[in-house]
C-alpha cells in the first residue's frame, strides 16, 4: 500500500510538473488509482483462493469496510480542520467571526495516517484478538538486593 | 528530611503489591524518587561507570536549558517593551496585561524586563508542564511503568520553542500529542523513535501556522495591538533573510546582536551565547555526544559554503554564509538540546557522526531551496530522527563485513 501510493504519488507530481493539461483532465483519478488498487488486490487475493460466493461477500464487505474508515476520517477532518460537516458550518471559525481555530494539520494528508493510527489503537484496545503476538518479551528488570 | 523520610515510610505499605492503592504505585514512586535516592547497591564487583540514572541525566539536560530559558525572559521583555513604547501603548491587550501592570511597563528597568518576559513565559512553561506531566502519569498508572524525568525535558524545550504570543490551549495540544503521539503509544522513555517536544512542535507547527510563525508573533503585543510603527519589524532574522537576503539580514541585525541573543524569535532559541552554556555542561557531563555536534556543524558549513558557490539570482537565502546560518533560527538550539537526544538519535559512534551530517545539511537545504517553510530545524531532525536507526544498521553490517574480510585474510595468510 505505501509502495503504490508512494509511485502513483510521484507520477501524479510529474504530470503536475512536465504535462499540466492532462494532469488538469484527469483531477483526481490519478489518485484514486491508490484506491482501486488497495480494493482490487484485497478482493483478488480474496477470490483466488476462495469459491464466487464468500468472494463476493468478502468483496462486499471489504468495500463497505473501506468506506466506512473513508468516512469516519473524512469527517474528523473536516469537522476539525474546516469547522464543517458535509459543508454546513458546525465550530463557527475566528475568520468568520466565530470561536473555534481551525487546525491546519488536519486538512494535511499526513493528519488521515494519525487518525488511521489512532484508530487501529482503539480497536486493538477494544478487540484484544486483532493484537499479534509479540516477537521478543522484554523481562523485568532485576531488583537489587536491598538487605 | 527526617519528617519527609517517615512520612513516605508511612504510606508507602498502601502502595506497594498487596496495598489499597496499589493502582497509583507510580505516582508514589516518582515522590520518593524526587526527595531521596535509591539504596539500592549492586553486591557484585563494581560494573558500571558512575551512578548516572536516567533521573540524573534528564535533570541535568534540564538544567543546562536554563540559561537560554532566562536569558529567553530577559530578552523577550526587552523587545516587547521597546516595541510597545514606541508604539506608546501601556498595554499588551490581554491577559498577561494583569500580571506585568504589577511592576509595570519600564522599559529601562532590568527587573520590569524579566517580570515581563516571566509573565509571559511562566504560563506558557506552567500549561506545558501540568498538562505534560499529567499524560506520563497517565500513562505510568495505566501501562504500569515509571513516570520518569524525561517528561521534565519534554516540557521545558517545548515551552522554550514556543514563541511568546502562543495561546495557551495550542501549547497544550502541542505537548499532548508530543508526548501521546511522539512518545507513549510506543512504550514511553526510551523507546521514542521521535523526539517528543519536536514532535509536538511540528505538529502546531502545521496545525496553526498563522500563531506560530511570520512577523507578528515573536514580540508580544503586535497580535493583540496590530499597530507597526514606520520602520519597525517584528521578523526574526531568518524571516527577513528569507526576503532580502544579506543585504537586508546586515542593516536590520548586527552579527554579535544575533550571537548574544538580541533578536527576536522563539523564547529559549535566540541566544547563541545561553545555549553555548548549556552545551558546556552537556558535554562536560558527557550526556550529549560531541559527535553529533561537530557532524551536525560540518554538514551545516559544507552545505551552506556550497549553496555560496552556485548561487541563485532569485533566491537570496543562497547567499547567506555559514556564520549567519549559526546564529539565526533555531539552529544553535536544536543542534544543542534535540540533536543529540540520546533515544531518537544514533547509537553508533560512526552512525553518529553520520546521524549529525544529515541534519547539518538538511537545514540548509530546507532554509534556503524549500520556499514553503522558513526554519528548516525541527523538520531536519524529525528526518534525521528517522534515518537513525537505518544508519544505525548501515554502521553495524558494515563493521561487520570489516571485520569479516579482517579475519578471512588474516586465516588465510
Amino acid at each position: 500500500m505505501t509502495i503504490i501510493a508512494s509511485l502513483v504519488i510521484v507520477v501524479d507530481e510529474l504530470l503536475k510538473a512536465y504535462d499540466y493539461e492532462t494532469s488538469k483532465q484527469l483531477s483526481v483519478f490519478v489518485g484514486l488509482i491508490i484506491t482501486n488498487c488497495i480494493v482490487m488486490g484485497r478482493a483478488e487475493a480474496f477470490a483466488m483462493k476462495n469459491p464466487p460466493i464468500p468472494s463476493f461477500f468478502d468483496g462486499i464487505g471489504n468495500g463497505l469496510g473501506y468506506s466506512a474508515i473513508l468516512m469516519l476520517v473524512a469527517f474528523v477532518r473536516e469537522l476539525f480542520g474546516a469547522g464543517t460537516l458535509w459543508g454546513y458550518e458546525i465550530l463557527p471559525l475566528v475568520t468568520n467571526g466565530g470561536w473555534y481555530v481551525a487546525n491546519g494539520m488536519m486538512l494535511a494528508p499526513p493528519s488521515a495516517f494519525f487518525l488511521i493510527g489512532l484508530l487501529i489503537w482503539a480497536l486493538r484496545s477494544w478487540k484484544k484478538g486483532q493484537v499479534e503476538k509479540a516477537d521478543f518479551k522484554i523481562t523485568k528488570n532485576s531488583q537489587p538486593n536491598l538487605t | 528530611m527526617k519528617f519527609l523520610r517517615t512520612f513516605i515510610n508511612n504510606i508507602k505499605p498502601s502502595f506497594v503489591d498487596g496495598g489499597k492503592y496499589n493502582k497509583w504505585f507510580p505516582l508514589f514512586d516518582a515522590l520518593e524518587n524526587l526527595f531521596f535516592t535509591t539504596s539500592g547497591k549492586t553486591k557484585n564487583p563494581i560494573h558500571v561507570r558512575d551512578g548516572l540514572d536516567i533521573q540524573k541525566l534528564m535533570v541535568t539536560v534540564w538544567l543546562a536549558a536554563f540559561p537560554a530559558m532566562f536569558f529567553g525572559m530577559y530578552n523577550l521583555g526587552a523587545h516587547s517593551l521597546e516595541y510597545l513604547e514606541s508604539i506608546n501603548q501601556m498595554n499588551t491587550g490581554d491577559w498577561h496585561h494583569y500580571l506585568i501592570s504589577f511592576v509595570g511597563y519600564d522599559s529601562s528597568s532590568f527587573f520590569s524586563k524579566m517580570w515581563f518576559g516571566a509573565s509571559y513565559f511562566l504560563p506558557i512553561y506552567v500549561t506545558v508542564f501540568v498538562v505534560g506531566i499529567g499524560w506520563e502519569a497517565l500513562f505510568a498508572i495505566v501501562r504500569k511503568h515509571e513516570i520518569n524525568e524525561g517528561a521534565f525535558v519534554t516540557t521545558i524545550l517545548f515551552a522554550l520553542t514556543c514563541p511568546p504570543d502562543i495561546p495557551l490551549w495550542q501549547a497544550a495540544m502541542g505537548i499532548t500529542f508530543g508526548i501521546v503521539i511522539g512518545k507513549e503509544i510506543f512504550g514511553g522513555t526510551g523507546k521514542n523513535f521521535l523526539n517528543p517536544a519536536l514532535t509536538g512542535r511540528a505538529f502546531i507547527y502545521f496545525a496553526y501556522p498563522t500563531q506560530l510563525s511570520g512577523d507578528k508573533v515573536w514580540i508580544a503585543g503586535i497580535s493583540d495591538n496590530l499597530v507597526m510603527p514606520s520602520g519597525y519589524s517584528g521578523a526574526t532574522p531568518l524571516g527577513v533573510a528569507a526576503e532580502q537576503g544579506i543585504p537586508g539580514l546586515t542593516s536590520s541585525f548586527s552579527w554579535l546582536d544575533a550571537f548574544v541573543g538580541n533578536i527576536p524569535g522563539s523564547v529559549g532559541e535566540t541566544s547563541v551565547i545561553a545555549i553555548s552554556i548549556g552545551l558546556f555542561i552537556l558535554l562536560v557531563t558527557k550526556v550529549a555526544s560531541y559527535r553529533i555536534i561537530l557532524g551536525t556543524l560540518f554538514g551545516m558549513i559544507a552545505m551552506s559554503s556550497i549553496l555560496n558557490i552556485v548561487g541563485s539570482d532569485t533566491n537570496p537565502m543562497f547567499y547567506v554564509p555559514w556564520y549567519w546560518h549559526l546564529v539565526i533560527g533555531s539552529f544553535a538550539f536544536g543542534l544543542v538540546f534535540m540533536a543529540t537526544e540520546p533515544v531518537s538519535g544514533s547509537g553508533t559512534n560512526t552512525g553518529r557522526w553520520i546521524y549529525g551530517a544529515v541534519i547539518g545539511v538538511t537545514v540548509i537545504l530546507i532554509r534556503v531551496v524549500n520556499p514553503a517553510f522558513p526554519e528548516g530545524m525541527m523538520l531536519a531532525i524529525l528526518f534525521a530522527n528517522l534515518l537513525a536507526p537505518v544508519i544505525d544498521h548501515m554502521v553495524v553490517v558494515s563493521n561487520i563485513n570489516r571485520r569479516k574480510a579482517w579475519y578471512k585474510n588474516k586465516t588465510s595468510s
